[in-house]
């Protein structure tokens, strides 16, 4: 396809599809499709659920959100599949960026929730070890 | 395989221009929209995702497929009044509720 001149705007655009969609590009981008979509769909619920903004502003959001998914996933599912043996990564694929996406950008708030609930779980221990569990 | 990739290229067009005014619209939802509203955005940027990048798993569109992706364009392009200034139409809403208002 490339070793042909390109002499009018369909080739031209020809050409352009046949770079976008080249079954190489395919064979490295093809297995992140799932990823992306199940990304996209997250991000649009975190989108909606944070304040109005301009519009590039939102679409960047959107474009930084499915790209972390895209960068993290793979290695997510592969923890958790090495922890949990009935669970295979690729089943996680989907679920584990659609939760990527469904964050956004409120790893802070997820992060106070994490601590309060280990703290609650400290406070449960020392409780428990110390006499009984009721108070 | 020209008219293939013409197809491809118009389809990736048709959905990429459907995304971004699906996404300006969730960016403009209060907390009053509607849940299957949100829903139905939400689904819609998947689906229009997945759709632009198809022909990366094989699935090559054709013309069917691209009279699809017009009319999802159109009937947004068709609503764009009610959605002026990406505020959510009162049918998008919920009604308020009475010891609120």
């Amino acid at each position: 396809m490339s070793e042909k001149n390109v002499t009018d705007i369909v080739g031209l655009f020809v050409f352009i599809a046949a770079l976008m969609f080249s079954a190489d590009v395919a064979q490295v981008v093809g297995p992140y499709m799932v990823i992306i979509t199940a990304s996209a769909i997250g991000a649009s619920f975190s989108l909606k659920r944070r304040d109005k903004t301009t519009r590039t502003s939102a679409i960047w959001f959107f474009a930084r959100v499915c790209g972390l998914a895209a960068l993290l996933t793979v290695g997510i599912s592969t923890l958790v599949a090495g922890y949990y043996a009935s669970l295979s990564e690729r089943a996680l694929l989907a679920p584990v960026a659609f939760i990527l996406g469904l964050i956004g950008d409120d790893y802070p708030a997820l992060a106070l929730w994490v601590g309060r609930k280990i703290n609650a779980w400290i406070d449960a221990v020392i409780r428990f070890r110390s006499g009984g569990g009721h108070e | 395989m020209n008219e293939l990739y013409l197809i491809a290229l118009a389809n990736f067009a048709l959905c990429v221009a459907s995304t971004v005014i699906m996404l300006c619209r969730l960016n403009g939802m209060g907390k009053d929209v509607r849940r299957i509203v949100v829903l139905e955005y939400a689904f819609g940027v998947g689906a229009m995702v997945f759709s632009a990048f198809r022909p990366l798993i094989g699935e090559w569109p054709g013309y069917a497929s691209l009279g699809v992706a017009i009319f999802v364009l159109l009937q947004l392009i068709a609503s764009a009044p009610a959605w002026m200034g990406d505020k959510p139409p009162a049918v998008a809403t919920d009604h308020a509720p009475l010891g609120e208002t």
